[in-house]
Protein backbone atom coordinates (compact mmCIF):
# COMPACT_ATOMS: atom_id res chain seq x y z
CA UNK A 1 0.00 0.00 0.00
CA UNK A 2 2.80 2.64 1.26
CA UNK A 3 4.95 1.62 -2.14
CA UNK A 4 2.49 2.01 -4.40
CA UNK A 5 1.70 5.64 -2.67
CA UNK A 6 5.50 6.28 -2.88
CA UNK A 7 5.94 4.98 -6.63
CA UNK A 8 2.85 7.40 -7.13
CA UNK A 9 4.47 10.46 -5.63
CA UNK A 10 7.85 9.90 -7.50
CA UNK A 11 5.86 9.63 -10.90
CA UNK A 12 4.38 13.19 -9.82
CA UNK A 13 7.98 14.40 -9.12
CA UNK A 14 9.85 13.44 -12.05
CA UNK A 15 7.31 14.21 -14.26
CA UNK A 16 6.01 17.41 -12.65
CA UNK A 17 8.71 18.79 -11.00
CA UNK A 18 12.03 17.72 -12.67
CA UNK A 19 13.28 15.58 -9.80
CA UNK A 20 15.48 12.75 -10.43
CA UNK A 21 13.37 9.56 -9.54
CA UNK A 22 16.76 7.85 -8.02
CA UNK A 23 16.58 10.49 -4.80
CA UNK A 24 12.95 10.14 -4.38
CA UNK A 25 13.20 8.01 -1.19
CA UNK A 26 11.20 7.78 1.81
CA UNK A 27 14.35 9.61 3.73
CA UNK A 28 14.63 12.58 1.28
CA UNK A 29 14.11 15.91 2.84
CA UNK A 30 11.57 17.89 0.34
CA UNK A 31 12.86 21.15 0.82
CA UNK A 32 17.00 20.64 1.47
CA UNK A 33 17.09 17.49 -0.87
CA UNK A 34 14.56 17.81 -3.91
CA UNK A 35 14.58 21.43 -3.77
CA UNK A 36 10.56 21.78 -3.28
CA UNK A 37 9.82 25.54 -2.35
CA UNK A 38 6.46 26.64 -1.24
CA UNK A 39 4.98 27.52 -3.93
CA UNK A 40 6.41 23.81 -5.23
CA UNK A 41 4.93 22.43 -2.29
CA UNK A 42 0.99 23.64 -2.94
CA UNK A 43 1.48 22.44 -6.92
CA UNK A 44 1.88 19.11 -5.28
CA UNK A 45 -0.83 19.44 -2.82
CA UNK A 46 -3.20 20.36 -6.03
CA UNK A 47 -1.66 17.46 -8.23
CA UNK A 48 -1.56 14.80 -5.48
CA UNK A 49 -5.42 15.88 -5.43
CA UNK A 50 -5.77 15.15 -8.90
CA UNK A 51 -4.64 11.98 -9.22
CA UNK A 52 -5.47 10.30 -5.89
CA UNK A 53 -8.64 12.33 -5.06
CA UNK A 54 -7.06 12.72 -1.89
CA UNK A 55 -6.42 16.59 -0.38
CA UNK A 56 -3.94 17.03 2.48
CA UNK A 57 -4.82 19.51 4.80
CA UNK A 58 -2.44 22.25 4.47
CA UNK A 59 -2.20 22.64 8.49
CA UNK A 60 -0.73 18.98 8.16
CA UNK A 61 1.40 19.55 5.13
CA UNK A 62 3.45 21.87 7.18
CA UNK A 63 4.42 18.89 9.42
CA UNK A 64 5.84 17.55 6.38
CA UNK A 65 9.63 17.24 6.41
CA UNK A 66 10.49 14.02 3.85
CA UNK A 67 9.21 12.31 1.35
CA UNK A 68 7.98 9.25 3.77
CA UNK A 69 5.97 12.06 5.62
CA UNK A 70 3.55 12.97 2.76
CA UNK A 71 3.10 9.31 2.06
CA UNK A 72 2.30 8.45 5.61
CA UNK A 73 -0.12 11.34 5.53
CA UNK A 74 -1.59 9.89 2.03
CA UNK A 75 -1.64 6.55 3.71
CA UNK A 76 -3.96 7.73 6.24
CA UNK A 77 -6.43 9.51 4.23
CA UNK B 1 33.08 75.84 30.01
CA UNK B 2 30.69 76.74 26.77
CA UNK B 3 31.61 73.58 24.85
CA UNK B 4 30.24 71.10 27.92
CA UNK B 5 27.48 74.00 28.19
CA UNK B 6 26.66 72.80 25.02
CA UNK B 7 26.57 69.01 24.69
CA UNK B 8 24.16 69.69 28.03
CA UNK B 9 22.14 71.69 26.03
CA UNK B 10 22.09 69.34 22.91
CA UNK B 11 21.36 65.64 25.10
CA UNK B 12 18.24 68.08 27.01
CA UNK B 13 17.33 69.17 23.42
CA UNK B 14 17.96 65.49 22.36
CA UNK B 15 16.17 63.86 25.69
CA UNK B 16 13.00 66.62 24.56
CA UNK B 17 12.80 64.76 21.41
CA UNK B 18 12.93 61.87 23.04
CA UNK B 19 10.18 62.38 25.31
CA UNK B 20 8.27 63.93 22.84
CA UNK B 21 8.58 61.17 20.13
CA UNK B 22 8.00 58.55 22.85
CA UNK B 23 4.76 60.26 23.40
CA UNK B 24 3.93 60.96 20.38
CA UNK B 25 4.43 57.15 19.63
CA UNK B 26 1.94 56.04 22.29
CA UNK B 27 -0.55 58.67 20.91
CA UNK B 28 -0.01 57.27 17.36
CA UNK B 29 -0.72 53.76 19.08
CA UNK B 30 -3.46 55.10 20.77
CA UNK B 31 -5.05 56.40 17.92
CA UNK B 32 -4.44 52.94 15.90
CA UNK B 33 -6.52 51.37 18.64
CA UNK B 34 -9.31 53.42 19.00
CA UNK B 35 -9.90 53.78 15.33
CA UNK B 36 -9.62 50.47 14.41
CA UNK B 37 -11.93 49.59 17.48
CA UNK B 38 -14.42 52.10 16.20
CA UNK B 39 -14.46 50.53 12.96
CA UNK B 40 -14.23 47.14 13.50
CA UNK B 41 -17.69 46.87 16.42
CA UNK B 42 -19.44 50.02 14.98
CA UNK B 43 -19.13 50.95 11.20
CA UNK B 44 -17.96 47.79 9.65
CA UNK B 45 -21.32 45.66 11.10
CA UNK B 46 -23.06 48.74 10.60
CA UNK B 47 -21.44 48.48 6.78
CA UNK B 48 -22.16 44.80 6.61
CA UNK B 49 -25.42 44.87 7.74
CA UNK B 50 -26.80 48.04 5.46
CA UNK B 51 -24.93 47.25 2.45
CA UNK B 52 -25.85 44.09 0.68
CA UNK B 53 -23.96 44.12 -2.28
CA UNK B 54 -20.44 42.37 -1.65
CA UNK B 55 -18.62 44.15 -4.41
CA UNK B 56 -20.03 47.90 -3.28
CA UNK B 57 -19.28 46.89 0.57
CA UNK B 58 -15.90 46.45 -0.30
CA UNK B 59 -15.18 49.48 -2.45
CA UNK B 60 -16.78 51.40 0.21
CA UNK B 61 -15.09 49.50 3.05
CA UNK B 62 -11.91 49.87 1.46
CA UNK B 63 -12.23 53.81 0.93
CA UNK B 64 -12.70 53.96 4.42
CA UNK B 65 -9.48 52.18 5.16
CA UNK B 66 -7.54 53.71 2.66
CA UNK B 67 -8.60 57.16 4.52
CA UNK B 68 -7.86 56.09 7.85
CA UNK B 69 -4.46 55.15 6.84
CA UNK B 70 -4.12 58.72 5.12
CA UNK B 71 -5.44 60.03 8.19
CA UNK B 72 -3.17 58.07 10.25
CA UNK B 73 0.09 58.79 8.08
CA UNK B 74 -0.86 62.66 9.14
CA UNK B 75 -1.41 62.23 12.31
CA UNK B 76 1.93 60.68 12.84
CA UNK B 77 3.73 62.84 10.68
CA UNK B 78 2.00 65.80 12.30
CA UNK B 79 2.85 64.55 15.55
CA UNK B 80 6.31 64.40 14.88
CA UNK B 81 7.02 60.51 15.27
CA UNK B 82 8.20 60.22 11.58
CA UNK B 83 9.00 61.79 8.57
CA UNK B 84 8.54 60.11 5.07
CA UNK B 85 8.70 60.98 1.51
CA UNK B 86 6.97 59.47 -1.88
CA UNK B 87 8.63 59.14 -5.26
CA UNK B 88 7.65 57.85 -8.49
CA UNK B 89 3.87 57.80 -8.63
CA UNK B 90 4.46 58.72 -12.16
CA UNK B 91 4.86 55.30 -12.83
CA UNK B 92 1.50 54.19 -11.64
CA UNK B 93 -0.89 54.21 -14.67
CA UNK B 94 -4.72 54.67 -13.09
CA UNK B 95 -6.38 52.58 -16.44
CA UNK B 96 -3.26 49.10 -15.31
CA UNK B 97 -3.55 46.81 -12.87
CA UNK B 98 -0.09 45.64 -11.27
CA UNK B 99 0.96 43.26 -8.77
CA UNK B 100 2.59 45.85 -6.37
CA UNK B 101 5.53 44.17 -4.66
CA UNK B 102 7.15 45.94 -1.99
CA UNK B 103 9.95 45.29 0.65
CA UNK B 104 8.65 44.92 4.16
CA UNK B 105 11.09 46.39 6.82
CA UNK B 106 8.20 47.67 9.21
CA UNK B 107 4.58 47.23 10.69
CA UNK B 108 4.02 50.65 9.60
CA UNK B 109 4.56 49.79 5.58
CA UNK B 110 1.47 48.60 5.30
CA UNK B 111 -0.28 51.67 6.70
CA UNK B 112 1.24 53.23 3.62
CA UNK B 113 0.61 51.01 1.14
CA UNK B 114 -3.04 51.02 1.68
CA UNK B 115 -2.92 54.59 1.67
CA UNK B 116 -1.25 54.58 -1.67
CA UNK B 117 -3.09 51.92 -3.02
CA UNK B 118 -6.59 52.05 -1.21
CA UNK B 119 -8.57 49.91 -3.80
CA UNK B 120 -6.18 46.90 -4.41
CA UNK B 121 -6.53 44.08 -2.33
CA UNK B 122 -4.26 42.12 -0.35
CA UNK B 123 -3.63 39.30 1.68
CA UNK B 124 -4.34 38.84 5.70
CA UNK B 125 -3.87 36.12 8.37
CA UNK B 126 -6.78 33.89 8.54
CA UNK B 127 -6.96 35.03 12.48
CA UNK B 128 -7.91 38.36 11.56
CA UNK B 129 -11.18 36.84 10.06
CA UNK B 130 -11.78 35.22 13.02
CA UNK B 131 -11.15 37.83 15.66
CA UNK B 132 -14.32 39.61 16.85
CA UNK B 133 -12.95 43.20 16.55
CA UNK B 134 -11.68 42.67 13.34
CA UNK B 135 -13.47 40.11 11.62
CA UNK B 136 -16.07 42.50 10.32
CA UNK B 137 -13.87 44.62 8.67
CA UNK B 138 -12.12 41.78 7.39
CA UNK B 139 -15.32 40.69 5.97
CA UNK B 140 -15.84 44.60 4.28
CA UNK B 141 -12.76 44.47 2.56
CA UNK B 142 -12.69 41.29 1.18
CA UNK B 143 -9.14 40.12 0.98
CA UNK B 144 -7.56 37.05 0.63
CA UNK B 145 -7.17 34.71 3.92
CA UNK B 146 -3.87 33.00 3.61
CA UNK B 147 -5.75 30.32 5.32
CA UNK B 148 -5.26 27.60 2.88
CA UNK B 149 -2.23 28.37 0.28
CA UNK B 150 -4.09 26.70 -2.44
CA UNK B 151 -6.96 28.97 -2.47
CA UNK B 152 -4.43 31.64 -1.69
CA UNK B 153 -2.42 31.00 -4.52
CA UNK B 154 -5.62 30.69 -6.94
CA UNK B 155 -7.25 33.76 -5.53
CA UNK B 156 -4.39 36.45 -5.88
CA UNK B 157 -4.06 34.84 -9.82
CA UNK B 158 -8.10 35.09 -10.06
CA UNK B 159 -8.33 38.56 -8.58
CA UNK B 160 -5.34 40.03 -10.71
CA UNK B 161 -6.72 38.10 -14.13
CA UNK B 162 -9.90 39.94 -13.15
CA UNK B 163 -8.59 43.22 -13.57
CA UNK B 164 -7.40 44.51 -10.04
CA UNK B 165 -4.24 45.43 -8.34
CA UNK B 166 -3.05 43.37 -5.32
CA UNK B 167 0.13 43.97 -2.42
CA UNK B 168 2.46 41.42 -1.67
CA UNK B 169 5.70 41.50 0.31
CA UNK B 170 7.94 38.65 -1.33
CA UNK B 171 9.51 38.22 2.33
CA UNK B 172 6.77 36.57 3.48
CA UNK B 173 6.91 38.40 6.86
CA UNK B 174 9.04 41.62 7.89
CA UNK B 175 12.85 42.00 7.29
CA UNK B 176 15.19 40.92 9.74
CA UNK B 177 17.64 44.06 10.16
CA UNK B 178 21.04 42.95 9.15
CA UNK B 179 20.70 40.02 7.34
CA UNK B 180 20.43 39.60 3.61
CA UNK B 181 16.63 39.88 2.02
CA UNK B 182 15.42 36.74 1.47
CA UNK B 183 12.13 36.16 -0.85
CA UNK B 184 9.66 33.78 -0.91
CA UNK B 185 8.56 32.17 -3.80
CA UNK B 186 5.23 33.12 -3.68
CA UNK B 187 4.97 36.62 -5.14
CA UNK B 188 7.26 35.64 -8.29
CA UNK B 189 4.96 32.84 -9.07
CA UNK B 190 1.43 35.11 -8.86
CA UNK B 191 3.31 37.47 -11.30
CA UNK B 192 4.13 34.90 -13.73
CA UNK B 193 1.15 32.92 -13.33
CA UNK B 194 -1.27 35.97 -13.52
CA UNK B 195 0.63 37.32 -16.16
CA UNK B 196 0.21 40.68 -14.77
CA UNK B 197 3.04 43.76 -14.76
CA UNK B 198 4.87 44.07 -11.12
CA UNK B 199 4.93 47.80 -9.66
CA UNK B 200 7.85 47.30 -7.20
CA UNK B 201 8.01 49.56 -4.56
CA UNK B 202 11.25 49.90 -2.72
CA UNK B 203 10.69 50.52 1.30
CA UNK B 204 13.58 52.34 3.84
CA UNK B 205 13.09 52.79 7.17
CA UNK B 206 15.59 54.82 9.10
CA UNK B 207 16.11 54.31 12.05
CA UNK B 208 14.63 50.79 12.04
CA UNK B 209 11.16 50.59 14.11
CA UNK B 210 8.80 48.25 14.56
CA UNK B 211 10.20 45.10 13.32
CA UNK B 212 9.47 41.93 14.48
CA UNK B 213 11.88 42.31 17.41
CA UNK B 214 11.06 45.51 18.98
CA UNK B 215 8.17 46.78 20.63
CA UNK B 216 5.86 49.87 20.39
CA UNK B 217 7.40 51.43 23.67
CA UNK B 218 11.21 51.20 21.75
CA UNK B 219 11.06 54.56 20.12
CA UNK B 220 14.32 54.37 18.22
CA UNK B 221 16.69 57.47 19.21
CA UNK B 222 16.30 59.67 15.86
CA UNK B 223 12.87 60.76 14.39
CA UNK B 224 12.67 57.58 11.90
CA UNK B 225 12.15 58.65 7.64
CA UNK B 226 10.36 56.69 5.69
CA UNK B 227 10.99 56.63 1.93
CA UNK B 228 8.85 54.81 -0.51
CA UNK B 229 10.05 54.84 -4.24
CA UNK B 230 7.90 53.74 -6.78
CA UNK B 231 9.66 52.22 -9.64
CA UNK B 232 8.60 51.62 -13.50
CA UNK B 233 6.71 48.60 -13.28
CA UNK B 234 8.43 45.72 -14.75
CA UNK B 235 7.06 42.91 -17.19
CA UNK B 236 7.15 39.81 -16.43
CA UNK B 237 7.39 38.43 -19.36
CA UNK B 238 9.97 39.90 -20.97
CA UNK B 239 12.30 39.10 -18.75
CA UNK B 240 11.58 35.09 -19.34
CA UNK B 241 12.25 32.79 -22.41
CA UNK B 242 9.35 31.91 -24.07
CA UNK B 243 10.74 28.13 -24.13
CA UNK B 244 10.44 27.32 -20.29
CA UNK B 245 7.91 26.27 -18.05
CA UNK B 246 6.12 28.24 -15.10
CA UNK B 247 7.80 26.37 -12.60
CA UNK B 248 11.49 27.53 -13.76
CA UNK B 249 10.00 31.36 -14.85
CA UNK B 250 8.56 31.68 -10.88
CA UNK B 251 12.00 30.93 -9.62
CA UNK B 252 14.17 32.97 -12.35
CA UNK B 253 12.03 35.80 -11.78
CA UNK B 254 11.98 35.59 -7.95
CA UNK B 255 15.92 35.86 -8.47
CA UNK B 256 15.46 38.90 -10.43
CA UNK B 257 13.60 40.80 -7.83
CA UNK B 258 15.69 39.41 -4.96
CA UNK B 259 18.37 40.83 -6.81
CA UNK B 260 16.02 44.13 -8.20
CA UNK B 261 15.24 44.92 -4.57
CA UNK B 262 18.81 43.86 -2.94
CA UNK B 263 20.55 46.28 -5.44
CA UNK B 264 18.18 49.34 -4.86
CA UNK B 265 18.04 48.79 -1.40
CA UNK B 266 22.38 48.83 -0.94
CA UNK B 267 22.31 51.87 -2.97
CA UNK B 268 20.14 53.80 -0.31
Amino acid sequence: MTDNILIQLRNVLTEDFDIDPDIVVAEARIYEDLDIDSIDAIDLIVRLKEISGKKIPPERFKEVRTVGDIVAILSTL
Amino acid sequence: MPGSLRSVGLRFRRGASFGWRWIGTALSFAVFGIGSFLLGILIMPLMNLLVRNEERRMRWSRLIVGNAMRFFRFFMNAVGVLRYEISGTEHIRNDRNYLIVANHPSLIDVVFLLAMFPTADCVIKQELREIFWTKHLMKGVGYISNRDPAAWLSDCITRLRAGRSLILFPEGTRTVPGEPLQFKAGAAAVAVRAGVECLPVVITCRPTTLTKAERWYQVPERRVFFSLRVQPPISVGDLCADDIDERQAGRSFNDFLLAYFTTRLAGG
